[in-house]
């Protein structure tokens, strides 16, 4: 044998390092062009560790730099590549489209980890939907150059994020004609990545069913965005001490996409959270909240910063009372800050409040979505979402947070429907009355099936067989939900599934009843009264219904059996997300959308069937609400044109 | 070669008669003003044009033409043009033959249209560019498979007519151009200007628009500084897309050939270098991009990447950028107000302008006569208006509502839209319910503003609403003459009077 080298030394094996140190821009590439931001502007970010293939290609995500306009390609970068790893990837700059790519890379995985710490289990992407099926989607894609044009978006039927880049006009601080790179915006990536894991989560939010469907969307996208700028610690500390603590002053924390908002020629961000430039006098003032602001809106945009508003008051009165204490310690007690810059201690201290704050309130805005109704939600669900969910995660109130929240949504109008009161505890999802209890403990089988139903979702586990074990479990709901027992209780969790229902509702082939789906089964975390870790098992059931402007066609569809109905105007959703103890098998939250509530279907009808807003787009190409876009977001996030 | 088909027009003995022809989705406005005495009245004629896509479109505009040469004896006093769109001037290339045998007094256009002013010819430049890119845009859309969004950017295109064989709108250039070779030489309105009828007393006539005020001519894409940068050849925002899209169009042989400047704006369009651009046929090659791009030709796994590749996503914004140059093109409308002296009613014709066009005219005054410190403004012509020629076929974004149609407040108040419904409703492109015109709160607005009189070209007489009495609907009926090729109202005037003392605002 040729081999003729003496065996080596075999070191014991190397742990996989936790994270992976890449650089990015904290906010984007104009903050580097002015000395005071510019050192704040570079931030690495530490990436779980997972193995990379060119791209970058790993577990959630796939770069494929492809720029059609352009008729090009550019090399995928190779993040394992010992040099990048020897410097926490490839250093900032916008001349070199790998470091695009490995900035989207980074940026959308800390967004996914947000999502999973605070869900506590893996994140799936909403499925393709195929002539055969549901598909499972490993990876989310992400073209950072697809367009010319001042544009971003989840594309819901590719599964991909779309970034454009588009040459700035001559207003602030870009050069004009200079390109523009939306993918290099922290808070655009941030905002697509969100639109994703929420597709991911509720499939059906994308229709717009009512006035809040979109803006809900867009709305969480930027929380998401806003909330994750309080994890940069170099930026958070610049700007505590620049406002000297108070936040809810004009800071770059509160802005989202400063460079993409004036290269289209606005004069300040793409949207601000505390207030806005006056386009005469160029100053920036703070938005004041008034109830009427809401009701006074409709479009998405609009509404959705009304939320986005109200869940950054919360945060920042959270954040307030949360320094008090500090800030008497380093006035000795008369709160009053003196003259000059800040202690740098007391900037570190306030630093690391605002940042646990921020993270808490993220975290509780994520874990929110577990609590929401699986179709046509609104404002107000998603408010009783909120203090549901932080109630099953800190029982205990005692610092107010939740009564922080329902306060910053009153005083900029949202309030839920069919509550008495705005106290907390009135405003949580309440679980089923108690003559219903039983009948749904019937419809649940024993406590061991029940056990076996949430697969494995931990962090470990491989997410296409997290995928099929739920798909299992669907169909196991799905055959209790169809047995005698069952269907009878189809009205308590919002479905229709007796052979009386509405024939709107479309019947299977197999049994003649009604169609419905099991659209969710998962595993949601929530803390016991005594700081045990306890599970709740979330089940989503959905139904759709055809749906008439005309309510005496409406009418006639429902009560006569037909072989083929006529096309629908609209489909109408139903249904209901329980959440269920797996310990007692009690179910705690029925959180409900009634498939034959006669009001919902007429608000529904009222809203897509007045006449459209003129715009330009539903003059000449058709009401967007009746005609689905084939990309929603595409069109949602090109500038709004002006009308009368 | 046609048939005399009408009798000459009338003019009542004060007053104005103005008369819709009814040739479908376009505008033609014909006013007869009474003249000296012993004179014949003098004509006006506000565009000649219908939608592209009009069935027997030439046929239809050489009978309007015709009608408008017997109606007028022959002379058209001023020919009014208002802005460079085919449903308002098509009959001007259409029908060209029979406007040569019609005796043109004064052509009157907007400062838009002037060869002589360089702000007006950088719009129509960039307007032409545009054109010629969007309709490269809508090859690559077709050759993509979107057959929807092509025939939707497509059917907003034809506001633009027939394209030359350069992808410049030719026709509608020879349509105005043939307009202004008659106006020896045209007048170029500004706004403020106080034109003269020829040959009228009693009447005035108030130049609204379009503004000078570029960012209000593009109200929603404001733009400042903009010449010292396109000097130096930078790229405008929508420029790096119109060159993509022309470049694309040429590659897959589907479009004209680039001009020598957009081959220098598409080198400055690339967002980085040429050491980091692979081209595609050598992407096509590379292990990386066959597995999770291209796939390899012929092979199974080809297909199965198909639906998550983005080769003409990119596109999807040619929609936008199309509606957005018509907007644009519709805010160069030339718009004006004509006052009758004597009983203080106004006319107002604004053409298709929109939001910008209409609130720059809230900075115009003119002096009043004998009242030096009460100047004419344009609320003050908003409260006396008695017509209004509703913009833009009463679609949703050319009639103000706030700083407009809510300060008509004349109880005389009467609209004139010249739609054609059946023909906006038709499908264009991916849109089964083709366009929204008439804009049905509009047309309620109207309907309760004007108290049922509004003409409708498509409709001709109203019906009477059962709000309003039978003496006052028939005062009403008797002042319009409907016929099927045109609507007429008579905007009839009590005899002279001295001099009517104007309200203060």
């Amino acid at each position: 044998m040729p081999d003729a080298s003496p065996p080596r030394i075999q070191p014991p094996p190397k742990r996989r390092p936790p994270f992976r140190n890449l650089r990015v821009y904290a906010f984007d590439p104009s903050l580097n062009w002015q000395i005071d931001t510019a050192v704040i502007n570079q931030m690495t970010l530490q990436v779980p560790w997972e193995d990379l293939t060119p791209g970058p290609v790993g577990e959630y995500l796939e770069v494929v730099d492809v720029d059609p306009a352009s008729g090009c390609c550019y090399a995928p970068v190779d993040l394992e590549d010992r040099f990048l790893l020897a410097q926490g990837g490839l250093d900032p700059a916008e001349g070199d489209p790998q470091f695009h790519q490995q900035m989207v890379y980074a940026v959308a995985m800390t967004t996914i980890r947000n999502f999973e710490r605070a869900l506590g289990r893996r994140v799936l992407w909403s499925q393709a939907e195929e002539a055969q099926g549901y598909q499972f989607v490993r990876r989310l894609r992400i073209y950072p150059h697809a367009m010319r044009e001042a544009n971003a978006y989840y594309s819901p039927c590719k599964k991909a994020l779309l970034f454009g880049y588009f040459p700035a006009t001559a207003e602030g601080r870009n050069l004009p004609g200079g390109t523009v790179f939306t993918c290099l915006s922290h808070d655009v990536v941030a905002h697509e990545t969100t639109h994703a894991l929420l597709d991911g989560l509720h499939r059906r939010f994308v229709e717009p069913t009512n006035v809040d469907s979109l803006a809900l969307h867009e709305g969480f996208a930027d929380i998401v965005a806003l909330f994750q700028h309080f994890s940069f610690p170099a930026a958070l500390r610049d700007q505590i001490r620049k406002t000297r603590g108070d936040l809810a002053g004009q800071n770059l924390l509160g802005q989202l996409a400063q460079q993409f908002g004036e290269a289209i020629g606005q004069y300040g961000a793409l949207r601000d959270a505390l207030g806005e430039v006056d386009k005469v006098t160029k100053q920036w003032r703070p938005k004041e909240p008034k109830p009427a602001d809401l009701a006074a809106t409709r479009e998405p945009h609009a509404r959705g910063a009304i939320l986005v508003a109200a869940v950054f008051d919360a945060f920042l009165s959270i954040y307030k009372s949360r320094i008090a204490d500090l800030l008497r310690i380093a006035t000795s007690g008369t709160g009053v800050l003196p003259q000059g810059d800040l202690h740098p201690d007391l900037v570190d201290r306030l630093a690391r409040e605002a940042s646990a704050t921020a993270a808490h309130v993220l975290n509780m805005c994520i874990r929110a979505l577990d609590y929401c109704p699986p179709v046509d939600v609104g404002f107000g669900d998603y408010l009783r979402a909120l203090v549901t969910a932080d109630r099953d995660l800190v029982p205990d109130d005692d610092r107010g947070y939740r009564i922080a929240i329902v306060e910053a949504f009153r005083r900029r109008g949202i309030y839920p429907q069919g509550v008495r009161s705005l106290s907390t505890d009135n405003l949580c999802w309440s679980g089923p009355l108690d003559a219903d209890v039983n009948e749904l403990r019937k419809l649940l089988p024993g406590v061991e099936d029940l056990r076996r139903l949430p697969p494995d979702w931990s962090v470990s586990s491989d997410r296409q067989k997290i995928q099929q074990n739920m798909e299992t479990s669907a169909r196991a709901v799905h055959d209790w939900l169809l047995s005698d027992n069952g269907r009878s209780m189809g009205r308590l969790v919002g479905l229709a599934i007796e052979p009386t229902a509405p024939f709107s509702i479309e019947r299977s082939p197999k049994n003649g009843l009604p169609k419905f789906e099991v659209h969710s089964v998962r595993p949601a975390r929530r803390q016991g009264p005594d700081g045990q870790t306890l599970s709740d098992l979330v089940i989503e059931v959905t139904q759709k219904r055809r749906g008439y402007l005309d309510a005496g066609f409406q009418q006639r569809v429902d009560t006569e059996p037909m072989d083929s109905p006529p096309p629908e105007d609209f489909w109408f959703r139903g249904g209901c997300t329980l959440l269920v103890d797996l310990e007692s098998r009690e179910v705690r939250y029925c959180i409900g959308k009634g498939i034959e509530s006669p009001a919902r279907l007429e608000a529904q009808r009222t809203f897509l069937g007045g006449p459209a807003d003129g715009s330009l787009h539903a003059t000449y190409f058709g009401d967007p609400r009746r005609q689905a876009p084939a990309e929603p977001f595409a069109m949602l996030h090109r500038p709004v044109e002006e009308t009368p | 070669m046609t048939d005399p088909v009408t009798a000459p027009m009338t003019a009542p003995a004060v007053g104005v008669k103005v008369r819709m022809y009814r040739q479908g989705l376009g505008d033609c406005f014909l006013l007869a003003f009474p003249s000296r005495p012993g004179q014949r009245p003098c004509y006006v004629l506000i565009d000649c044009g219908v939608l592209l896509g009009t069935e027997d479109a030439a046929t239809k505009m050489k009978k309007v033409a015709a009608s408008l040469r017997d109606a007028t004896g022959g002379r058209i006093d001023v020919l009014v043009a208002t802005h460079q769109h085919w449903d308002h001037l098509s009959g001007f290339q259409q029908a060209k033959e029979i406007f040569d045998q019609i005796e043109i007094g004064q052509v009157w256009v907007a400062w838009t249209e002037d060869p002589n002013d360089a702000t007006a010819n950088r719009l129509r430049a960039r307007r032409e560019g545009a054109v010629r890119a969007l309709h490269a845009a809508a090859q690559g859309l077709r050759l993509g498979g979107d057959e929807d969004g092509a025939g939707n950017l497509e059917a907003v295109l034809g506001f633009f007519g027939e394209l030359g064989a350069d992808g410049r709108p030719s026709a509608i250039q020879q349509a105005m151009a043939y307009v202004l070779g008659r106006g020896n030489p045209p007048r170029y309105w500004h706004p403020g200007d106080r034109p003269e009828l020829p040959g009228v007393d009693g009447v005035r006539v108030y130049v609204l628009g379009p503004p000078r005020d570029e960012t209000l001519l593009r109200r929603s894409n404001p733009t400042s500084a903009g010449e010292v940068y396109e000097q130096r050849m930078a790229l405008a925002p929508e420029t790096s897309f119109f060159v993509a899209a022309l470049a694309a169009a040429e590659a897959a042989k589907a479009g004209p050939a680039l001009a020598p400047e957009e081959e220098e704006l598409k080198k400055l369009s690339f967002p980085f270098d040429k050491t980091f651009r692979v081209p595609v046929e050598t992407a096509r090659q590379d292990s990386f991009y066959q597995e999770s791009y291209f796939g390899v030709a012929g092979q199974p796994g080809e297909k199965d990447l198909a639906w998550r590749r983005i080769d003409t996503d990119w596109l999807g914004s040619a929609g936008q950028l199309g509606l957005q140059l018509d907007s644009d093109t519709n805010n160069t409308s030339l718009a004006l107000a004509i006052e009758l002296v004597g009983s203080g009613k106004v006319l107002l014709f604004a053409a298709d302008a929109q939001v910008g066009n209409w609130l720059s005219w809230f900075d115009l005054q003119w002096p009043r006569e004998g009242e030096p410190g009460n100047p004419v403004t344009v609320s003050d012509l908003l409260r006396r208006t008695v017509l209004y020629k509703v913009g833009h076929h009463a679609s949703h974004n050319a009639t103000l509502q706030a700083r407009g149609l809510e300060l008509m407040t004349d109880p005389e108040l009467v609209a004139m839209i010249p739609v054609d419904e059946a023909m906006a409703h038709k499908p264009k492109g991916g849109n089964p319910k083709g366009w929204d015109m008439p804009f049905s709160p509009l047309l309620q607005r109207l309907q309760e503003k004007a108290k049922g009189r509004v003409l409708r070209a498509d409709l001709g007489a109203p019906p009477q609403p059962a709000s309003v009495g039978a003496a006052e609907w028939q005062g009403f009926e008797k002042k319009c003459a409907v016929t099927p090729d045109y609507v007429e109202i008579t905007i009839a005037e009590p005899a002279p009077r001295v001099r009517r003392p104007h309200r203060k605002t």
